[in-house]
């Protein structure tokens, strides 16, 4: 998440009353932090969301890996690289095709207004593997390198702590428990990980001509 | 088996074994190398087999990965997720294209479950989960491949998740690409082995695929073929197989893949090779067959030339030379062969010898009889008509006399002295030789019947000069009779006979020479031919003596018997003895009959003997016999050897005998007196002897011959001849015998004149043995009892 983000949940919070906050830490069942990993409280307003978010195409790879937006949200798709892309999803919650041109085109953008899960994939570039989470929630967080994140949220608002990662053991399902009346939550997981389902990047290029550098 | 085929068969049939051993060894290296060959091929062509099939599966599942990945497909499939009835007829029209530029067989989409989307697979439709499910795992979704039996059909189907994108699974893709018989083909081409893609069981095979043509796949599906991997060996339309069961990865079930090879087709590449060995063989083998047939002849040809001359040998022709290539031989047959030759020669001077034995007298060294006939039975045989072959009988007249007299080594000089004057006297065309004992045989080829007496008279000119022996000259006569062929006679034994017949005649006729008369009485004749069997019938029991008994007149008592020899021939009967003892005088077989009689009635006597009776038994003597300086001794030896008394024997002698020869007849009785023997004059009456002369004689008795008997009562001048003899006789002291007596009025009368003794047929006829026996038993007349 950008700094337009967190931007705009602080105005979220400072115009509604009771809001709270809660710091979550996400441990794996080994004890180690789980990074980008999203949080949320559910339910949430019917408020569509009019932000813009970027889901940018750096280095053959989508950036960021995992984004997660509320309904309604603009997600514009710049190409950093300097080759094409053929974003695609055919995830029920949004199926599109993107052809991204070389850089410095004209970034496309698409709003997302069905909750779910998009997958996304290049149609060029197998191995380029991103989510987008699209929530029916404007309260959630996503974890740090460190496995931590602030949940900002309404008290008024639901009572349910959800949890999505690809690692988790259903990819397409989400963890959720009864949010905690503390401020500090300490998530540790105990089903083992999945597989990291992002497929390895080629460790050859094209060179020479024809050939790219980044 | 002859030794040439021995040879030839020992030689062929060696040289056979070692072509047929040869070929056999040569077939079976053959044999072995092109299966283990075959073997290698297959080994090979399992290798490039497999190569090729994993070459195929990779590039089929590079081409699913691809098709799997497609955008278009991925567009598809998400439409046909979104709204399921609308847009699977795109979907499977999309399928058929991949399915049409990949070569597939079919090509399926299902989802992640496994349950059919779409497809171009006539068999498994939309709705209806994937068979294979094994391969279809949505927790772990992979690429997968493997061969299976699909109805008929082999198939090789490729699974590939669909991801959109990873690990987003959004179904699979199915691709199935058929083995089929033109994919096996190209394989088989490839590898250079027939191969047969089949499952089932041994004898229930299906051929799912292969390069075989229908008929060889239809046996194959029948076959029993081992079940273990590796190398096997079969028979496949008449042509042997070598098969290699190779093993594949990533089949399933009993799908089998079989490489085959012809043996035979790989064996046929040797066929020339033994084609040209055969040959050889065959030449070699006509070489070694011509070269034991030389050898075979070398050693044979002289040894059948031998066994040729053996036979002719064994059949009597030494004549005969062996051929030169025997003789020639080399070695230990030519060696064999001389040696033979010279054994041959042997044999036929043996032969010679032999013969000229067979066929000589030895005395003489004239021609034997074997030899004469011999020589008269060519010559009849190369008698022309009109001409003749005469044989001339010699006999020595009273030969056995003047043998018996001088010694029969004298008798040998002279019969050698007369056989050289009788071969000095041959002249052509004739020939010689001396048929036994005194008898000369001339034979005369040709002969006309006018020479025939002048030839007879050329011979007895040998007995013109006087014969000297040991100082003794004396003159010899002979009898020669003479027959002629054809007249008298169609062979040679008849002309034989004949001749002696009329030698016989000529001997009775006191004839020098005699020819053989056909119209001469055929009786005479007969027992002129008997003459020659009498001494046979003294030897072989032909002889039989009869007894006719004598009655003492005055003690009305038997006084002793008359012995008769008779003739009973086993052909002709009863012959009389007034027939054959004149003959058997003249032939000078009497001696040996009269030896035969005296042997016989010794014995008798000696048998009444011992029955208690006291019989004189009396025999007759002829002249002949009084001549036999040995005669007395003779009697005085069977005397003594029965142990009879000479009293008991009476020798008859006839008047005319007895005055033939007094002087000589005088010897003899005298010795026989002197033993004891009485001695009876016989047949008194008949001859002219002086009474001055019978007073001289030791005789014992007289017997008056029966012509005065028989008509005693009739007859005077009989009474007075009987009378007065028996008066005579008396005063001589001798005792007086009436033969003929056939009526008791005569014995009556006989008994007034005072004779001693009667004999005929009052008393009895002469009677055999047996019938003497009964006679004596029955007789009304007293028998003579020995006083002690």
């Amino acid at each position: 998440m950008g700094k337009s983000g967190w931007l705009l949940l602080g105005v979220l919070m400072g115009g509604m009353a009771e809001a709270a906050s809660l710091d979550i830490e996400l441990l794996d069942q080994q004890g180690k932090p789980l990074a980008d990993a999203v949080v949320w409280v559910e339910p949430g307003p019917g408020q569509p969301s009019t932000a813009h978010v970027v889901m940018d195409q750096q280095k053959r790879q989508f950036s960021p890996y995992i984004l997660p937006v509320q309904v309604g949200t603009t997600v514009s798709f710049p190409n950093s690289d300097p080759i094409n892309h053929h974003v695609y999803s055919f995830s029920p919650a949004k199926r599109f095709e993107l052809r991204l041109h070389q850089q410095n085109a004209a970034p496309q953008e698409l709003r997302f207004d069905q909750p779910g899960l998009v997958t996304l994939g290049c149609n060029i570039h197998d191995w380029m593997l991103g989510f987008i989470l699209v929530l029916d929630s404007p309260w959630f967080a996503q974890t740090d390198a460190k496995g931590r994140a602030r949940l900002a949220f309404d008290t008024a608002a639901g009572q349910t702590l959800h949890l999505w990662h690809p690692r988790l053991s259903d990819a397409s399902a989400a963890l959720s428990r009864a949010l905690p009346n503390a401020s500090q939550l300490t998530w540790q997981l105990d089903a083992p990980l999945k597989r990291d389902p992002r497929p390895k990047t080629p460790a050859m290029r094209p060179q020479g001509k024809g050939g790219y550098a980044p | 088996m002859t030794l040439r085929g021995k040879i030839l068969s020992f030689f062929l049939l060696l040289l056979l074994a070692v072509m047929v051993l040869l070929l056999a060894l040569v077939y079976r290296s053959t044999y072995q190398h092109t299966l283990s060959q075959v073997a290698g091929q297959l080994d090979f062509a399992h290798a490039v087999l497999s190569n090729e099939l994993q070459s195929r599966r990779q590039a089929q599942s590079a081409m699913a990965d691809l098709i799997a990945k497609d955008f278009t497909l991925l567009g598809e499939i998400a439409d046909l997720v979104a709204s399921p009835q609308q847009e699977a007829q795109s979907l499977s029209a999309a399928l058929e294209s991949f399915t049409s530029r990949s070569q597939a067989s079919f090509a399926l989409v299902s989802a992640p479950e496994g349950l059919i989307l779409a497809g171009t697979s006539g068999e498994l439709l939309p709705g209806n989960p994937l068979p294979w499910n094994d391969l279809f795992d949505p927790n772990d979704p992979q690429s997968a491949e493997r061969l299976v039996v699909f109805g008929e059909r082999v198939l090789h189907i490729n699974a590939t998740p669909i991801f959109a994108p990873r690990p987003n699974l959004m179904g699979w893709l199915l691709m199935a690409f058929e083995l089929d018989d033109q994919a096996v083909s190209h394989l088989a081409r490839l590898s250079g082995a027939d191969v047969a893609l089949l499952d089932g069981r041994p004898g229930q095979y299906r051929v799912l695929a292969s390069n075989l043509a229908a008929l060889s796949r239809a046996e194959l599906a029948g076959q029993q073929l081992p079940n273990a991997n590796g190398v096997f060996r079969f028979d496949l339309q008449g042509l042997e197989q070598v098969a290699l069961r190779a093993p594949l990865t990533g089949t399933s079930g009993a799908l089998q893949v079989l490489l085959m090879r012809s043996l035979s087709a790989e064996l046929a590449d040797y066929q020339p090779l033994q084609w040209q060995l055969a040959g050889i063989f065959a030449i070699a083998l006509l070489l070694a067959g011509l070269g034991a047939l030389w050898i075979a002849n070398t050693v044979s040809r002289p040894l059948s030339q031998m066994v040729e001359n053996v036979r002719r040998i064994a059949s009597g022709d030494y004549q005969g030379a062996m051929q030169a290539p025997a003789t020639q031989a080399s070695g230990e047959i030519g060696l064999l062969a001389r040696e033979f030759i010279a054994m041959q020669q042997g044999i036929a001077e043996r032969e010679t010898t032999i013969s000229f034995l067979a066929y000589r007298d030895p005395l003489t060294e004239l021609a034997n009889r074997n030899r004469f006939v011999a020589e008269l039975q060519q010559a009849l045989v190369h008698c022309q008509p009109g001409e003749g072959v005469a044989v001339l009988l010699m006999d020595l007249d009273n030969f056995k006399d003047l043998n018996d007299t001088l010694g029969h080594e004298a008798g040998d000089v002279l019969l050698c002295q007369l056989a050289e004057r009788l071969n000095a006297l041959l002249r052509p065309h004739e020939q010689l030789a001396r048929l036994g004992g005194d008898e000369f045989a001339l034979l005369i080829s040709p002969c006309q019947p006018s020479l025939l007496i002048p030839a007879a008279e050329h011979y007895r000119t040998a007995l013109h000069e006087p014969f000297a022996v040991r100082g003794i000259s004396m003159v010899l006569n002979a009898t020669v009779g003479i027959a002629l062929y054809p007249d008298h006679g169609e062979s040679a034994g008849s002309l034989l006979q004949h001749a002696e017949v009329a030698m016989y005649l000529g001997k009775q006729q006191r004839s020098p020479y005699a020819l053989y008369r056909p119209e001469l009485d055929r009786h005479s004749l007969l027992r002129l031919a008997l003459m020659s069997e009498l001494k046979g019938a003294v030897e072989g029991g032909q002889l039989s003596l009869y007894f006719q008994p004598k009655l003492n007149i005055r003690a009305r008592s038997l006084y002793g018997v008359e012995c008769l020899v008779r003739w009973i021939h086993p052909v002709h009967g009863f012959i009389a003895p007034d027939e054959f003892i004149p003959l058997a005088e003249q032939t000078g077989n009497v001696c040996a009959l009269t030896r035969w009689v005296v042997r016989t009635a010794v014995a008798q006597s000696r048998a009444w003997h011992e029955q208690g009776l006291d019989l004189k038994t009396a025999i007759n003597v002829s002249a002949l016999d009084l001549a036999d300086p040995g005669f007395a001794g003779f009697i005085a030896a069977q005397l003594r050897e029965h142990d009879v008394s000479p009293a008991c024997l009476v020798v008859e002698i006839t008047e005319s005998a007895v005055m033939a020869d007094p002087e000589l007849a005088m010897g003899q009785l005298q010795q026989l007196f002197e033993l004891g023997v009485l001695l009876s004059i016989d047949d008194y009456g008949t001859g002219y002897s002086s009474m001055a002369q019978l007073k001289r004689l030791p005789v014992h008795e007289l017997k008056i011959d029966k012509s005065f008997v028989l008509d005693l009562l009739s007859n005077p001048d009989d009474d007075i001849i009987v009378r007065s003899t028996i008066e005579l006789g008396h005063n001589m002291g001798l005792k007086i015998v009436a033969e003929g007596v056939e009526t008791e009025a005569i014995l009556e009368r006989l008994d007034q004149l005072g004779c001693d003794i009667a004999q005929g047929y009052l008393l009895s006829k002469p009677l055999p043995p047996a019938a003497f026996a009964e006679w004596l038993t029955a007789t009304q007349w007293r028998l003579p009892r020995q006083v002690n």
